[in-house]
């Protein structure tokens, strides 16, 4: 598997999911003018960069270092479940010290599920 | 009926939580999930273990709904956790149940879709669903409900009026993400997972220590290995009988010291306890890791080590006696409390180590009965209102009391401080403050709506 071919294919995807999860969320909070639609698009290549960065350094590195000895499915299993709790422990940290405010909490929901679903998307590559 | 009692769920979740702070909400939460782990894990909910850890979990909803402190929602929410890991995987150890609960909670979905992904095992077609008949078995009858409670109202303005009180206009885009955040979270807890291969080798280990499975060292080895332990333990409790000694002589001669040298006297006792209750059982730990729990010469170190372990108990009594003089003569506090809660799971781990050296059990024994042990604990102390009985203790007992300390509390003391303001002549500012609290506390009781009701709302009607 190329990991750089496998993170951009993956980023492209979470970019997507990112964009909407938290344009929906900030919509239904702040409220979305047809001024902001712009920003919109804008915002997917500041998403685009995030999801590729954080999909390089915190879910690529689990496959490099153990590629030679385990499966993706092996991997996933070890590696997946540790990551998600950290993550959710960290997430919810910033919520609650930021007292749940709207962006804050928008931001962080829309980084768990985008982080958790790339997981899914670059390590389900080599199983079909 | 599992998805039917998900969307149930979904619906309350919003319903309960929407905009609303703590109170009978979580209560409710705590009781449904019950019911639909319960229903959707039926065969796991005969297990005693799942049993007790579900009424756990419903005293801490209780105790939330009868003083909502920080405490009690805390010791909810860890409940819940080791709720769902039991049912997850109830022969596992309480630690391995927190992180399967916490796994299970927030991304089973997501883990059975990638197994669902991978799995070699083709699915069985799925029964397609049959969308049509289910439009006619609920669209029909609301479309005909309508038509007929359109009709009625034109023909009884009583029966109008009922039904202008229904107000749904709370249903928004932010209380239907929630309702979806309430679906994806008892659609989890409804599918619970495990995390391997930490939970097979967890259940796969037991308490015992096994000589079999222990690296090989020859009888000489073993034999310095004992002297060295032998000469450190046998230092060590000289060392901490000359402690004692001083520490009973100082605790004897207390009453004579001036508060600041009282306070230093405690506080630097506790800190002493600290530092060497870990560190003995680190080195207890470290001798009695392997082999030479069954080397035959033993017997020397072991007495030594029972001595020493009975030695840290006086230590841990002394410090608690010297706790309770200080919280004799200047009232409890948090902290007091917690150095009592502390000497007591420092007791606790002191137990346990002289059963791990006696049985000889190994180190995850220690790790899971002190972890048992500190959850118990954990739900125990939820149920107590702290900080109604640390003002009672200071107002009615204490020699010296600090006001001020009591009045930043929480509002659960709040109605005990204004009985007290009124049975007392206290200082204007104090005075002042203690009714602006129980004004404030009114107010928010009367501001509360029914889900964030509270055992306090029924004290003012």
């Amino acid at each position: 598997m190329n990991i750089i071919e496998n993170t951009s294919k993956t980023a492209f995807k979470a970019t997507v999911l990112a964009t909407i999860i938290f344009w929906i969320l900030v919509a239904s909070q702040e409220g979305l003018s047809s001024d902001a639609i712009p920003f919109v698009f804008i915002s997917i290549i500041l998403i685009f960069i995030i999801c590729f960065i954080a999909i390089l350094f915190s879910i690529a590195p689990f496959y490099s270092l153990n590629e030679q000895k385990k499966n993706n499915k092996q991997i996933f299993k070890i590696y997946f479940p540790f990551y998600a709790i950290i993550l959710f422990s960290l997430c919810s940290y910033f919520m609650i010290t930021g007292d749940f405010e709207s962006i804050i909490s928008c931001f962080f929901t829309t980084t768990f599920f985008t982080a958790i679903q790339s997981w899914i998307w670059f390590f389900k590559t080599s199983i079909k | 009926m599992k998805n039917i009692a998900t969307i149930i769920g979904a619906l309350l979740f919003s319903t309960f939580f929407y905009k609303q702070n703590i109170g009978l909400n979580l209560s409710l939460f705590t009781i449904f999930t019950i019911l639909l782990l319960a229903i959707s894990n039926t065969s796991v909910f005969k297990k005693r273990s799942v049993i007790l850890t579900a009424i756990a979990y419903l005293i801490t909803g209780i105790a939330v709904f009868l003083y909502k402190s920080n405490l009690s929602i805390i010791a909810n929410l860890f409940a819940f956790f080791t709720l769902v890991g039991n049912v997850s995987e109830s022969k596992s150890s309480i630690y391995v149940k927190w992180i399967n609960g916490i796994y299970t909670a927030i991304v089973a979905s997501f883990s059975l879709y990638f197994d669902s992904l991978s799995s070699e095992v083709k699915n069985v077609k799925k029964k397609k669903i049959n969308y049509a008949y289910w439009f006619k078995i609920i669209g029909i009858p609301l479309v005909v409900l309508i038509i007929f409670i359109s009709l009625y109202r034109n023909g009884n303005p009583l029966f109008d009026e009922l039904i202008s009180k229904i107000d749904l206009s709370f249903i928004n885009i932010q209380w239907l993400l929630l309702a979806g955040l309430g679906y994806y979270l008892f659609y989890n807890i409804t599918h619970p997972i495990q995390i391997e291969p930490a939970t097979v080798t967890d259940i796969n280990t037991g308490n015992i220590l096994v000589e079999n499975n222990l690296k090989s060292v020859s009888n000489k080895e073993l034999e310095n290995e004992k002297q060295l332990g032998v000469v450190l333990i046998l230092l060590l409790n000289i060392l901490i009988i000359l402690f004692l000694a001083t520490d009973i002589y100082t605790l004897q001669n207390s009453h004579q010291l001036r508060a600041s040298e009282f306070s230093y006297f405690v506080h630097s006792g506790i800190n002493a306890l600290i530092a060497s209750i870990v560190l003995a059982i680190i080195i207890i730990i470290y001798f009695f890791r392997g082999s030479l729990n069954f080397y035959k010469k033993n017997n020397t170190l072991k007495n030594l080590t029972y001595l020493w372990i009975f030695l840290n108990v006086i230590l841990v009594i002394i410090t608690a006696i010297k706790d309770y003089g200080y919280i004799n003569s200047f009232g409890f506090t948090y902290k007091r409390i917690g150095v009592l809660i502390y000497l007591f799971l420092t007791f606790i781990g002191l137990v346990t180590t002289f059963f791990k050296v006696n049985k000889i059990k190994n180190l995850w024994y220690l790790f899971r009965k002190n972890a048992q042990i500190a959850f118990v604990l954990l739900i125990v102390s939820a149920t107590i209102n702290w900080d109604k009985i640390i003002t009672y203790y200071n107002i009615n007992y204490a020699e010296q009391m600090d006001t001020q300390y009591l009045i930043n509390f929480s509002d659960n003391n709040t109605f005990l401080l204004k009985d007290y303001a009124e049975n007392n002549t206290l200082n204007s500012e104090y005075e002042f403050d203690i009714n602006t609290k129980h004004r404030n506390y009114i107010n928010d009781l009367n501001d509360n709506s029914w889900q964030e009701t509270i055992y306090d709302n029924f004290k003012i009607k």
